[in-house]
């Protein structure tokens, strides 16, 4: 008030806050949005028409073979358009693609493990729910779609030959998510222990791992394995490829999450400890929610990766979305349709890895309203 | 020891590699008294400070923090720190938790207490400190000196026997010193036993029963402020407080 009435002295006239004035959007304002941003140089010129000349050259072709010619109803090859898409194999085989094998009467179990899943989505995004209820569910998540995918405790057990599809993908895309942060974290902090020995361990691991391609140690999950177990013995191929899918990916993300450890500042660690807090809570409520706040984009990148991953499991034979859509146009019936397929699949991909990614930017705008 | 005094150090001594830091340190402090340690920059305050709850580890001679002495025992170490409080130069206030949350933090996490408990020790603490108002925001919504009296708040949720000040007004604006020290006025008059780092030299003069002088790693003098300001003992602590008054 005091220095409202001095301001007042100075320049003979009150000063108030006042909201900004808003200019309402016009034509003319569009214009001039136009020249400034597309038309700005000659050269910037001369770039937007060659894209709008582009567009409409490959655009009208495009939509025109995807949709405005393309076949979507019918029941045999006879029934496609030549020169067009064919839609018909992929709501035929739609349930394959999304079940695989699974047997039909078990079919409710898919449907509810997806349900728990896809439950993440309104749990991740709320913001009333305590962090803690979500360590927990990402926790049990892995734990629920193995007993309901896979078998076990109550539930009859399903063989791994008949899980496929997208049901396969998802199984082993969320298990691996889940289950590869803790353990990623694990060794982010292992590589920067005091202990020696813990230390040399986890970053020769770490190193290890990161130089080799995974592909080479799903080949050596389903081959070179068995070699070295007493015959009789045989683990899962589902188990096996969750393993390497899990502790490799893990090593990816060790490494993002040491960078974030290492940009806490130090004081921090100290401000804790001087307390009397312990190295493990320090770490638990003080360091960790901080890194992993600081690495939100990489490790979403990440994540996304590791869920594209899954697609290489094909070679071991099981056939997850991709192999089971790329199988059903190998069919003597629909052999000769090559693009279909990939676009089914890139589509399906794009939705699962969008939906990440857009997870990844609310966490982002979430945590940027706590930082100032 | 005596039961009165709450802090010794004996003979303490610690390097930085080849870099001998401390050298030969001893000193007692009695329950209640408010000692400033000042010294020119690179002598040694803050090490000697952070060694007293092993921020820091001394290398030879002991250090004894009511009673318990401090060694390897990691159980002993966090005893010690739950008897000492410390506030830093740079607040070190947790940036993902409210004000409220900072300060419960301890109470929580290293006694196990519940969160309403927690809270209401919290809010005691923080309108002592003549923040509860602000107890919702996140510490970079505040100004350092409201986030350094949110940190002293923090120390003392713990009830400790001893605070440490590591120059707990060094980085901040001038117009905020005033507030912090304030508070510091208050906890010295209240027979809290304070150690403090500092370049405030009127809160030294005017509050601290013994100023330590370092200079190069050792306690060159220890008198109480009268003495240490009319009539300092050494050479080196004149032209250090000729040169810090003088502005």
């Amino acid at each position: 008030m005091n220095h409202q009435a001095s301001i007042e002295k100075i320049t003979g006239k009150p000063i108030e806050a006042r909201a900004k004035k808003s200019i309402p959007l016009s034509f003319s304002r569009v214009v001039v949005w136009i020249k400034r941003n597309l038309f700005n140089t000659w050269l910037d010129s001369l770039v937007t028409l060659a894209i709008i000349a582009l567009l409409c050259l490959l655009l009208p072709k495009a939509l025109d073979w995807l949709f405005f010619s393309a076949t979507f109803s019918g029941t045999s090859r006879a029934d496609c358009t030549p020169g067009a898409a064919c839609w018909i194999p992929i709501r035929q085989y739609m349930d394959y693609y999304i079940y695989g094998p699974f047997p039909e009467s078990e079919q409710w179990r898919v449907n509810s493990a997806f349900a728990v899943g896809l439950f993440a989505f309104p749990l991740l995004f709320s913001q009333r729910i305590p962090q803690k209820w979500i360590v927990v569910y990402i926790l049990v998540l892995p734990v629920v779609l193995w007993l309901l995918l896979k078998g076990g405790f109550i539930f009859e057990d399903i063989s791994t030959s008949a899980l496929g599809g997208l049901t396969l993908t998802f199984f082993l895309g969320i298990i691996a998510m889940c289950l590869s942060l803790p353990v990623a974290i694990l060794l982010a902090l292992g590589r920067r222990s005091q202990l020696p020995i813990l230390r040399w361990a986890c970053t020769g691991y770490i190193e290890i791992i990161r130089s080799v391609p995974v592909i080479t140690f799903l080949f050596m999950a389903s081959l070179v394995l068995q070699l070295f177990l007493p015959s009789g013995v045989s683990i899962d191929v589902l188990f096996r490829v969750l393993f390497v899918l899990i502790f490799v990916s893990a090593v990816y993300k060790a490494e993002i999450i040491r960078g974030a450890i290492q940009a806490v500042p130090k004081g921090q660690i100290e401000a804790s400890y001087a307390m009397g807090c312990g190295y493990w809570k320090t770490m638990a409520y003080v360091v960790m929610p901080q890194a992993l706040r600081n690495s939100v984009p990489a490790l979403i990148t990440n994540f996304i990766g590791l869920f594209k991953e899954t697609t290489l499991v094909m070679i071991l034979g099981l056939l997850e979305v991709m192999g089971a859509i790329n199988a059903t146009f190998h069919n003597a019936e629909w052999l000769g349709l090559h693009a279909e397929g990939p676009i089914v699949i890139s589509a399906f991909f794009f939705i699962a890895c969008f939906s990440i990614a857009q997870y990844g930017a609310h966490l982002e705008r979430r945590i940027k309203r706590t930082k100032h | 020891m005596s039961e009165q005094t709450v802090v010794k150090l004996d003979q303490v001594n610690k390097w930085y590699g080849k870099y001998h830091a401390l050298r030969d340190i001893d000193l007692a402090v009695a329950k209640g008294e408010t000692i400033v340690i000042c010294g020119p920059s690179g002598s040694g305050k803050s090490t000697l400070i952070r060694c007293l709850n092993n921020l820091e580890q001394h290398d030879e001679g002991g250090i004894t923090i009511c009673d318990i002495t401090i060694s390897d025992n990691v159980k002993d170490i966090e005893k010690i720190r739950r008897h000492t409080g410390m506030v830093f130069q740079h607040f070190n206030l947790f940036p993902h938790m409210t004000v409220l949350d900072n300060c419960t933090f301890g109470l929580r996490h290293v006694l196990g207490m519940s969160v309403v408990q927690a809270n209401e020790v919290a809010r005691d603490l923080l309108n002592k400190v003549k923040i509860g108002d602000q107890e919702q925001k996140y510490p970079g919504q505040l100004s350092g000196g409201q986030q350094q009296r949110v940190a002293i708040a923090r120390a003392l949720t713990m009830s400790p026997d001893i605070m440490l000040f590591d120059e707990p007004t060094s980085a901040l604006d001038p117009e905020m010193i005033s507030e912090v020290l304030e508070i510091m006025r208050s906890l010295s008059k209240d027979g809290m036993t304070m150690i403090c780092v500092t370049h405030e030299m009127g809160f030294a003069k005017e509050f601290a029963d013994r100023i330590v002088f370092m200079e190069a790693g050792s306690v060159i003098e220890i008198s109480p402020p009268e003495e240490f300001f009319v009539k300092p003992k050494t050479e080196r602590a004149k032209v250090f407080l000729d040169q810090i008054l003088a502005h």
